[in-house]
């Protein structure tokens, strides 16, 4: 970024921020700043899953925002036994490490299944295919039980509002008269620690430096001995495990699952997230989360609709201004 | 003039042919007098009248998404775009026009043509300069924010009448929220929309087979090769997109017209899925297979509602979407035209 | 070591590879030379299975299954450094070296790095830098490396000497010199025929998708036709 652009983009979030602060007050400016990391920590971690599987594959998978939803879902079957069981707490903890190993199952068998057989094939063919795998899992799951036939029936997720277990007692602490809530706190530090495993896993682990070879070039990385397949699946099952993670604590947090379409705008506004920060670009996708969450968290203050409209202007912003992201580096196609 | 003689020139058959099949249309639905009940029944009529817009909107979106070879997911967006504005025209105008209600009714379809185009052509300059990917998600996104800008359209309205613009605010409120448009006049009867569906689908032929969609063909081939051969590649990614969003535009007019009623859930996200599988299943480059596959799949889907299995209509869609790219991603026709849709000179 | 019997390789209808046949003894370097467009770059990615071929592909006279996938040929002792100085630009140095020994799990990584590394000074002064912010000849050399570390027997290299400046080429081509002394077969894939046929024992001249010279590298090199169209 050329030094004075930077300074008009400054400038020009400087202004939006004093204008807030005039208007609702500094306490009213913070509160909602907590509130933005908390919604923004789960849209960087769907968001992460979008890059990571564009950086590999140059795909867009549709489907991601509906693995969130998967995930959500699973999380919530896993937390009502426990509960049942008089198990709350911690009990999220292996909901979520199930539900993350469930969604990384299915994630990786749609790669396998619907992906792969077209990957020497034109990238609009995939890009379909996944918007068909999209489409799929959230009409599928939101099929009612009595109208799906036998084995499905107990597989099916029906149309209507599940509530979620109430698995941790959510209790509001005061500082310096800004109210945070508990739920809202563990949502943020368990996304960082996640995100904290992720990027050792990326830069330590010998998969890491696979996926990142695969990334730059597959075919150099197949002469290096690299089961370049293999690494597209885990890439997958890492990506969706995490979009899984997002979906269990967002279920904690709002209680409720609406129904199976409920992956499609959290999403889309990850997927914005991730274009925001730079598609392919890990560490571009969890500033991109951030800023998506705030951004949206003041938006939403002021009137509620704008929370929806504020996601798509920025992205039409992003790709007028600065289509490569915020720490993409544009690509020229190779010829 | 000379335009409208090479125009009949080069399309006497079709004309001749659409023609006869308005007589023979009439002679069908007039009532027979053995029995009083016309041949086609209303049932039926309807049927068509609806499978020949969906054609409309299929070969518009196949402009887009098979010739020119760029991926919009935001087709039922357009529509919805057309939908209301010819809607709001008709149903202000209509009642004061006497006579001239055809003329007003065709002006509403041009005027809500026009609007969607101009709107995709704002949507699909900043886009349409990146590479595809970008504009599947934008238009997606965008065929929301339309149809949630409708259901908040009742909120807006009251803001505009708070701050002392009231005309604007009771046109707004003609919109009707989440409520929709009730009461539209009938207009798209089975022959008009018959003409206008042929005329919309002789002027995107005539429009492949010219220059422009020489452009267009080559872009989807290859973009960076006709970019190198100095063909504006923006220029006409974003021609081809608005034409494309003016005959969605068109073909949502037409529609409401024949619903009567209209609400922004007659525009989600599925009705864009469903004109994107018409096209696949088609194939895609091939006008001919976007008529087949529009008019086939709706005739089957609409006599499959009758047995009750709407929530499963999706499902299948999903999978035949699926099942498609992986067995035959060619669709029904490939790039094949049927003879008489081509012009003579390219035979 | 490496024995090609009847190679067909098809781009669509387009008949790249039309039967060749040649072989590699241990210890040898093998040269093939031939124009662009000769089907150099193709035998080798036949070879690593990176593209379908037919024809038999023999390896210590044992045939090499053609259906195998790509990643698996590395393991059979092949270490292929392609055209195009293609190293991992988004990793470290370093990073780029350890994925040469990606499938390797001896305990000898190191000590071959520390081995690597003295034939090519350079890029231990670069082993934190990533990849893409060296210079081409740089970028080359860590290609040769890279191959290096995979430890292998039989190393095919594509074009070595492209888009380098001479004094590099030469740099490059003693160290071939000097990884073949060590006991690596080569098999060079080069346009810049002079230099190949001065290291090399033997020589293949690639026109079209045939063989339609071999021999001994000073045979060749005193070939006529050879003369004329490659040594100019």
């Amino acid at each position: 970024m050329k030094k004075n652009e930077k300074m008009v983009w400054l400038a020009i979030g400087v202004s939006f921020t004093i204008l807030y602060i005039l208007k609702y007050g500094f306490q009213g400016f913070l509160q909602q700043l907590v509130n933005g990391l908390q919604l923004g920590s789960l849209y960087a971690l769907i968001a992460l899953g979008y890059t990571m599987v564009y950086g590999i594959i140059k795909l867009i998978n549709f489907a991601h925002g509906d693995l969130f939803m998967f995930g959500a879902y699973i999380s919530a079957f896993v937390g009502a036994y426990l509960a049942g069981r008089g198990l709350i707490g911690l009990a999220f903890i292996p909901a979520m490490l199930l539900s993350m190993i469930v969604t990384a199952v299915l994630g990786m068998s749609i790669e396998k299944v619907a992906y792969k057989p077209l990957r020497n094939k034109p990238r609009l063919s995939v890009l379909i295919t996944a918007l068909g795998v999209s489409l799929f899992l959230e009409n599928f799951f939101a099929l009612p039980a009595e109208k799906v036939f036998f084995p499905f029936n107990k597989i099916v997720f029906g149309p209507n509002m599940l509530s979620f277990p109430k698995l941790i007692d959510d209790r509001i602490f005061n500082f310096a008269g800004i109210s945070i809530s508990m739920v809202k706190s563990i949502d943020f530090f368990v996304a960082i620690l996640l995100m904290i495993i992720l990027e050792l896993i990326v830069k330590k682990t010998r998969i890491g430096k696979a996926m990142r070879a695969v990334s730059f070039n597959r075919e150099a990385a197949y002469l290096m001995g690299i089961d370049v397949n293999f690494i597209i699946m885990v890439t997958f099952g890492i990506g969706t495990s995490l979009a899984s993670a997002a979906g269990t604590l967002y279920a904690l947090t709002f209680c409720c699952l609406d129904n199976p379409f409920m992956g499609i705008w959290p999403g889309m506004k990850a997927f914005i997230a991730a274009v925001l920060g730079g598609i392919g670009n890990i560490p571009g996708a969890m500033l991109g989360g951030f800023l998506m969450g705030i951004i949206e968290t003041y938006a939403s203050s002021i009137n509620p609709q704008l929370g929806d409209v504020s996601a798509f202007s920025l992205l039409i912003i992003v790709l007028i201004f600065k289509p490569a992201g915020l720490m993409g580096k544009f690509e020229i196609e190779k010829v | 003039m000379n335009y409208f003689i090479t125009l009949i020139k080069r399309n006497w058959l079709f004309f001749i042919i659409m023609t006869a099949v308005l007589i023979f249309m009439n002679i069908l639905q007039t009532p027979q007098k053995s029995t009083g009940e016309p041949i086609l029944s209303e049932f039926i009529s309807h049927i068509i009248t609806i499978a020949l817009i969906n054609v409309l909107m299929a070969v518009s979106l196949n402009l887009v998404n098979g010739f020119t070879g760029q991926l919009s997911l935001g087709h039922g967006g357009f529509m919805c775009i057309g939908a209301y504005s010819a809607s709001m025209i008709t149903k202000i105008i209509l009642p004061a026009s006497g006579n001239a209600g055809w003329l007003v009714f065709i002006l509403a379809l041009i005027i809500g043509g026009i609007t969607s185009g101009l709107i995709g052509y704002l949507i699909g300059l900043p886009t349409l300069r990146l590479k595809g990917d970008y504009l599947a998600i934008v238009t997606l996104g965008f065929s929301e924010v339309i149809r949630s800008i409708m259901v908040i359209s009742d909120d807006i309205a009251n803001v505009l009448n708070s701050i002392g613009l009231v005309s604007i605010s009771n046109v707004i409120k003609e919109i009707g929220g989440p409520r929709g448009i009730t009461g539209i006049d009938e207009r798209s009867i089975l022959p008009v929309v018959l003409i206008i569906v042929a005329i919309g689908i002789i002027m995107m032929r005539n429009l492949i087979y010219s220059s422009f969609g020489r452009a267009f063909q080559s872009i989807s081939e290859d973009e960076i090769a006709s970019e190198t051969m100095g063909i504006n590649t923006t220029k006409y990614k974003t021609m081809a997109f608005s034409i494309s969003a003016f005959w969605a535009g068109v073909g949502g007019g037409l529609l409401a017209h024949k619903l009567l009623f209209i609400s922004p859930n007659n525009f989600t996200f599925l009705k864009s899925i469903e004109y994107l599988i018409y096209v696949y299943a088609g194939g895609i480059g091939s006008i001919s297979g976007s008529i087949l596959s529009a008019m086939g799949l709706t005739c089957v889907l609409e006599f499959t509602r009758t047995l009750n299995l709407d929530e499963w209509r999706f499902v299948f869609y999903a999978l035949l979407l699926i099942v498609l790219m992986l067995k035959k991603p060619a669709g029904l026709m490939g790039n094949k035209e049927f003879r008489f849709m081509i012009p003579r000179e390219y035979r | 070591m490496l024995e090609v019997n009847n190679l067909y390789v098809y781009y669509g209808v387009i008949e790249a590879l039309k039967g060749i046949s040649f072989n590699v003894a241990e210890g040898e370097i093998v040269t093939l030379i031939g124009a662009n467009g000769a089907g150099k770059s193709t035998t080798l990615r036949a070879i690593s299975h990176l593209i379908p071929y037919k024809g038999q592909i023999k390896l210590n006279n044992e045939e090499v299954r053609p259906d195998l996938p790509p990643h698996k040929i590395t393991k059979l002792g092949i270490a292929h450094i392609p055209e195009g100085r293609i190293i991992f630009g988004n990793l470290t140095v370093k990073e780029n070296l350890e994925l040469g020994a990606y499938t390797r799990n001896d305990k000898k990584i190191n000590e071959d790095m520390e081995k690597v590394l003295s034939v090519f000074p350079r890029l231990k002064e670069r082993l934190s830098q990533l990849g893409g912010t060296l210079s081409g000849g740089e970028q080359q050399m860590l290609a040769v490396a890279r191959g290096m570390m995979q430890n292998a027997n039989l190393m095919l290299l594509d074009e070595p000497s492209m888009g380098l400046a001479p004094m590099l080429v030469q740099e490059i081509f003693d160290n071939l010199v000097k990884i073949n002394k060590a006991g690596t077969t080569i098999l060079l894939v080069e346009q810049n025929a002079n230099m190949a046929l001065e290291i090399a024992d033997r020589a293949y001249v690639l026109e079209t998708g045939s063989i339609i010279i071999q021999g001994t590298s000073k045979e060749v090199a005193e070939n006529e036709r050879v003369k004329e169209a490659y040594l100019g």
